[in-house]
């Protein structure tokens, strides 16, 4: 099944191996996830393209750890992380590795701490740092996505949706992660807010060898930034492989048509990147 | 959290009404010590004067001077009313968030039936019930109203944690290995604890009302310490006489309980009118 882009050559990051998750009993029982198969390797941009419903968010709470799947298992670095247990419970020790930037950035944040505030807990809670220090590294995490002190004093309700996102994401690279799992982070967004985001998340990618899984609805976003994709159509992974490959050829009949329904479709076949850095 | 000085310009009409006899009341309770030449529990001169001066309020049937008591009762009342909501307020705030968060539902749902079990009786009646097994008096009173008002914060503060429990940024601690203790200290009761204020103060009313009522009936403060209800209780007797005994500690209460009913109405306004 890995195709010709992807060659095994190293272990998988982070991996869904044939992971369903079901939702109710019996009759009205349905899978939000089917058999999903989905990996990432380190330093990859791996993005998730489906329409709402389709499963997308629920491989993500999954691959994070924030549930267990009913079938299948998540692999970290090659290790099962839920145990066989009732609890089935992602061990501490290894959660700083995966991290997650949520859909919505106006719960997605504390409304009770400030913005540093936010980003220094999970300073302390991984770097070991106190106090100062602390404030410190986060206000330099902060500045690097590009929150200034004066923004950084301040509680969530006073930040734009765009800010909050980004102190979402210095908060989730405190702990230094190896894979940041991005939920639609741009949705709620205004655009130019989105551009500044991608940007902020490509260049992490490239420069500090981040692996990304991009989850998003909008094709031309997901194209910009990854350079592997999976298709998702109700639970189901329905097409995966190189972003550009699909774009240009796409196999499957649904995500022929998901591409069809960008507009300016043909445009965006070609090479050009909708947001230039 | 909001200093005082932020939240009170912000307050409208019935808040500031509240505020004001809030403070009239207060300040007379600290005062009284200064401006009474009187002492609340010791006779002052003849028994039933009628009000004028020197007894403005004037005095009850062993002569002592009813203004004096009723402003020491003042002091007396509103610390234990305070101390009433302030205990049940923490412990319940903190038991409904830990409640609202475990992972276990034998453990959650016995408590749940404990606190169910409480809410359900009459709240004068339970507290009476307790008063009777560990004994009257101040102490008895401050016990008997944590144990069964606890149970109606921790039902609240519990539907609050409930709601947190989905939102991000709780999903976001467990992604980021936070312990237990830390997401319930520093996430979860932070924004659990204003819905309990808000209680708290409304429940203020109830609260100085029933150790009024209870020391009416003998079972709360004991005579001859000035409190509200043990001052109407023993003018009762000659209310047609000398209604002054009565009215003024009566009336007293009633404007506390009003001034904070005043000022719970007009928070509970601004924080609509914010939202």
């Amino acid at each position: 099944m890995p195709n010709e882009w992807v060659t095994g050559m190293t272990e998988p990051l982070l991996e869904a191996r044939a992971a369903t998750v079901t939702y109710g009993y019996g009759g009205a029982a349905f899978n939000a996830v089917n058999d999903a198969n989905v990996y990432v390797q380190p330093g990859e941009a791996v993005g998730v393209v489906g329409e709402s419903g389709s499963g997308k968010t629920t491989l993500a709470r999954v691959l994070v750890g924030l549930q267990p799947p009913t079938k299948g298992n998540v692999l970290l670095e090659g290790k099962p992380i839920f145990g066989a247990t009732a609890q089935r419970k992602f061990p501490r020790s290894e959660r700083w590795k995966v991290q997650m930037v949520f859909q919505d950035p106006y719960s997605s944040l504390n409304p009770r701490q400030r913005a540093w505030e936010a980003v220094a807990e999970a300073v302390s809670a991984w770097q070991g740092l106190r106090g100062n220090q602390a404030k410190t590294e986060a206000l330099r995490l902060l500045r690097s996505m590009g929150i200034s002190p004066e923004q950084a004093e301040q509680f969530p309700h006073r930040l734009s949706g765009g800010q909050r996102q980004r102190v979402s994401v210095a908060r989730a690279l405190a702990p230094k992660p190896k894979i940041l799992i991005a939920d639609e982070p741009t949705s709620s967004i205004d655009q130019s807010a989105q551009a500044q985001l991608l940007n902020l998340l490509s260049q992490l990618q490239r420069e500090s060898g981040l692996a990304i899984l991009f989850i998003s609805h909008d094709l031309g976003l997901v194209r910009y930034l990854t350079s592997r994709v999976y298709v998702m159509k109700r639970g189901d992974v329905v097409e995966q492989g190189d972003t550009v490959r699909v774009f240009n050829k796409p196999e499957n009949p649904y995500t022929r048509l998901l591409i069809n329904s960008i507009p300016g479709h043909s445009s965006l076949a070609e090479t050009t990147l909708p947001y230039e850095s | 959290m909001k200093s005082m000085t932020r939240v009170l310009p912000k307050l409208n009409g019935e808040a500031h009404w509240g505020v004001a006899i809030l403070a009239i009341i207060i300040l007379l309770g600290v005062l009284v010590p200064l401006l009474s030449p009187f002492n609340p529990i010791r006779s002052a001169g003849d028994t039933f004067i009628t009000p004028g001066m020197p007894h403005l309020f004037g005095t009850d049937q062993l002569g002592r001077d009813v203004f004096t008591r009723t402003f020491a009762a003042a002091q007396l009342d509103i610390t234990l009313a305070v101390l009433g909501v302030a205990f049940p307020l923490v412990i319940g705030t903190f038991m409904g968030g830990v409640l609202g968060t475990t992972r276990n539902p034998v453990v959650s749902g016995a408590w749940l039936i404990i606190i169910d079990a409480i809410n359900a009786f009459p709240f004068l009646a339970i507290v009476i019930g307790v008063v009777a097994m560990v004994g009257s008096g101040v102490q008895g009173l401050l016990i008997a109203l944590a144990a069964v008002n606890w149970a109606r914060y921790a039902k609240i503060a519990r539907a609050r944690a409930l709601q947190l429990r989905d939102a991000d940024f709780i999903h976001a601690t467990q992604v980021l290995g936070y312990s237990r203790v830390q997401v319930l200290t520093r996430h979860i009761l932070p924004n659990v604890y204003s819905e309990s204020l808000a209680y708290g103060l409304s429940d203020f009313v109830i609260v100085i009302i029933a150790i009024a009522g209870l020391s009416f009936l003998g079972v709360g403060v004991r005579p001859p310490e000035a409190e509200w209800g043990a001052m109407i209780s023993d003018g009762r007797p000659f209310l047609r006489q000398a209604w002054w005994i009565t009215v003024f500690p009566g009336l007293t209460l009633s404007l506390t309980a009003i001034g904070v009913a005043l000022l719970a109405q007009g928070l509970t306004n601004r924080s609509r009118g914010e939202d």
